[in-house]
């Protein structure tokens, strides 16, 4: 558990962060958004002292920090930024590692730790795991700092900005990425983004600052159905009921999909379902390789490429609905890690959740 | 054709020169014309890697055959009718074997091949030239007769001017690697160290040694212990101070340099993980900035090389001295005896220095350096 009490940030005459409070469960992601020069980044790197508090405490599982030894204390929490700052004359497996050999952990026990890791982020070790970061892409750069992070297994990590310089499809697949990882791991973060859409789609509870103070407080879906004065109004926007989508992950609205497999679809006739239903065909391993549509002369298949089309279960369904109208269809795959459909979203399920809110 | 060697009766006498064809030779300058018209035709005859191996191939034989033609002239030429004649190069051979050079250099800075190998065609010339040299096939050469003439001091004023240009060096690795530091760490300084480094690099070597040589004699005689260190005017203790001053700029310019460019979320990330100052320097700073020092040290290296030359006016020795006896006596021969050595010493040194760089340099930055 991470607890501000008060805390004050002076710089000379400017109050970075005038006297918050406020505290972030175990467990879960507490998301700091804000404009530029809100406080929000202050307030996180006074976590691990990078920067020290003017006034006030900050204490982490009842232990004040300001107590600690710097380096012992920033050992034991996990810290992701923009520029990741993976050190480039080390390849990814000494660079993950980094923070055990700072522990004298041995070497054995460090890469063994490397390579789970690398498993962990979906990067193959084989492939990886000698390469250097100037050999990486962008988003693979950001999941080896996400690694890096976590290789000591600290209960608390710090992400500031971490999604921030990677572009908009690759950020949406490091997200869900994000997602799939705080369910198995359960860390204690805190985050800090200027983007809407990410805090609603990743935190538990969301922190709006403004001017180093903090305007509200709440779960997600609060913050944009019950904005508490016009300022969050603002951030928010007027399309909060598009943006409402992002809290929900696909995973609770999963239908049953009917599928096919492609020798067979040159037989198939419509079996008794009405007109809106739509038939998936797979291919070999029961990969989706298209869907059946009704022609003038019966039916044919239309290939489809299944990472262009499809969701997994934690998508939000504000990226199935934008999957349904790119697609220009009726229903969006859910598929599984080896594109194997296992439901599938329908839009008036969506249109049905955008209007419960409002 | 430009002359390619001229003979002289004897040393001061002024020297005839000799066309390639007026030697008497058979089919030695033939081979040479040959090889030129080959390397015409390769100039023409665009890239690829067939044509890089050609080009390096019939450059090495323009050396081969040049340095030949010259072996050939100086058998015909000096005979034991003039017992005190010599044969030097001019024009026409040194550009046959600058032409050589470029050829051979141009092709291979862009071949992908083996460094081994490149190192390998690259020493190539000098092995035979040296070869040739120990043979004593070069003896009726000018500048060969002007070191047999001097073998022992030749060895004593190399040693000499090695030991004042590691000295020099040395001495400038302890000032500026800390002064590049502290020119990166306190803002302030960053502008007068660089305005005083930059000032010294521009007054000329000549006017440096000498200005060295007013204060360092009162210092000597206001201080017996400076006297008894062996400090005074002239020799070895001004040629060392003005030695370390020059070589001071590359070196506190590539620390700082090198620590300006280690990124800063680098440095963030490393502190954010819980690294202490020292693990700092040890796991980012160093390997990031060693590297680039290094580079520094060798330009500095190269440069004190060829400044020792000049220290030998201020009697601080060194291969200098040639080169000044050979001013002093109209000896063009000379001259060249005590240059090519200092030629040949800051390339091997710098080809070192640059596989040493190689070998410090961590694989990922590798890509960047090269």
């Amino acid at each position: 558990m991470i607890e501000f009490s008060c805390v004050t940030k002076h710089y000379g005459d400017i109050t970075a962060v005038d006297s918050v409070s406020f505290r972030v469960e175990d467990g879960q992601v507490c998301v700091l958004i804000g404009p530029s020069g809100c406080g929000k980044t202050t307030t996180l790197k006074m976590v691990n002292r990078m920067l020290d508090a003017s006034s006030g405490e900050i204490s982490i599982n009842g232990r004040n920090v300001s107590e600690l030894a710097a380096e012992q204390l920033r050992r034991g929490i996990g810290y992701v930024i923009q520029s990741v700052g993976l050190l480039p004359h080390m390849n990814v497996r000494d660079n993950i590692a980094i923070v055990q050999r700072l522990k004298r952990v041995d070497r054995r026990q460090r890469y063994r730790r490397a390579d789970e890791l690398l498993e962990l982020i979906g990067l193959d070790p084989e492939q990886y795991r000698l390469k250097h970061p100037h050999e990486l892409s962008g988003g693979e750069a950001q999941r080896i700092g996400v690694a890096r992070a976590l290789a000591a297994d600290p209960p608390i990590l710090l992400m500031d900005e971490p999604f921030g310089a990677v572009d908009p499809l690759n950020r949406e697949v490091l997200q869900t990425e994000f997602l799939r990882l705080q369910r198995a791991l359960k860390k204690t973060v805190l985050f800090v983004t200027h983007d809407l859409d990410e805090a609603i789609r990743l935190g538990d509870t969301v922190i709006l600052m403004k001017d180093g103070q903090i305007v509200q407080h709440d779960s997600p879906e609060r913050i944009l159905a019950a904005p508490r004065n016009q300022f969050v109004r603002d951030f928010v926007g007027a399309d909060r009921a598009l943006k409402r989508l992002s809290c929900f992950p696909v995973e609770g609205y999963i239908r049953e999909a009917q599928q096919i497999a492609q020798q067979d679809a040159a037989s198939f006739s419509n079996g008794g379902r009405g007109p809106d239903s739509v038939v998936w065909v797979y291919g070999a391993d029961r990969a989706l390789v298209g869907m059946l549509q009704r022609s003038s002369s019966g039916y044919k298949v239309i290939t489809l490429k299944p990472e262009e089309v499809g969701v997994v279960p934690l998508s939000s369904m504000k990226e199935a609905l934008s999957r349904l109208l790119g697609q220009g269809i009726r229903a969006v795959p859910v598929l599984d890690q080896r594109n194997c459909v296992i439901g599938e979203v329908r839009l008036p399920d969506i249109e049905e959740l955008n209007q419960a809110v409002l | 054709m430009l002359p390619f060697v001229e003979f002289k009766p004897n040393r001061v006498a002024e020297g005839d020169p000799f066309h390639l064809w007026g030697l008497g030779l058979t089919w030695e300058p033939w081979l040479l014309a040959a090889i030129v018209a080959a390397a015409l035709l390769l100039a023409l005859s665009g890239e690829g890697p067939r044509v890089r191996a050609a080009k390096v191939a019939v450059g090495s034989a323009l050396f081969a055959a040049t340095l030949l033609v010259a072996l050939r002239a100086g058998a015909i030429l000096v005979t034991e009718a003039t017992p005190f004649g010599r044969v030097g190069p001019i024009s026409g051979f040194w550009i046959a074997a600058l032409a050589s050079f470029l050829i051979v250099e141009g092709s291979l800075r862009t071949a992908s091949w083996n460094p081994m190998i490149k190192g390998a065609i690259r020493v190539l010339p000098l092995a035979i030239a040296t070869g040739a040299l120990a043979s004593g096939a070069l003896d009726s050469f000018a500048m060969v007769q002007e070191y047999i003439n001097r073998a022992d001091r030749f060895s004593q004023e190399l040693t000499t001017h090695l030991r004042l240009a590691a000295v020099a060096v040395m001495a400038a690795v302890v000032i500026g690697v800390p002064l590049g530091i502290v020119a990166w760490k306190r803002r302030l300084l960053e502008r007068p160290v660089f305005t005083l480094v930059n000032t010294i690099q521009t007054v000329p070597s000549l006017a440096l040694f000498g200005l060295m040589i007013a204060p360092l004699a009162l210092l000597s005689r206001q201080f017996p212990l400076l006297r008894a260190m062996g400090v005074q005017g002239i020799g070895a203790a001004p040629a060392l101070i003005a030695l370390t001053l020059y070589a001071l700029l590359p070196i506190v310019r590539n620390t700082y340099t090198s620590l300006s460019v280690i990124p800063n979320a680098v440095i963030e990330a490393g502190n954010g993980m819980g690294m202490s100052r020292r693990q700092l320097l040890r796991f980012v700073e160093a390997p990031l900035s060693v590297p680039i020092i290094l580079s520094g040290i060798r330009t500095s290296v190269v440069q004190a090389i060829g400044n020792t030359t000049v220290a030998a006016l201020i009697g601080a020795g060194g291969l200098g001295v040639f080169v000044f006896q050979g001013l002093g006596q109209a000896a063009p021969d000379l001259i060249v005896m005590g240059v090519i050595p200092i030629i040949l010493l800051a390339v091997l040194i710098d080809r070192g220095m640059a596989v040493l760089i190689g070998l410090v340099t961590p694989p990922g930055l590798r890509k960047d350096t090269l």
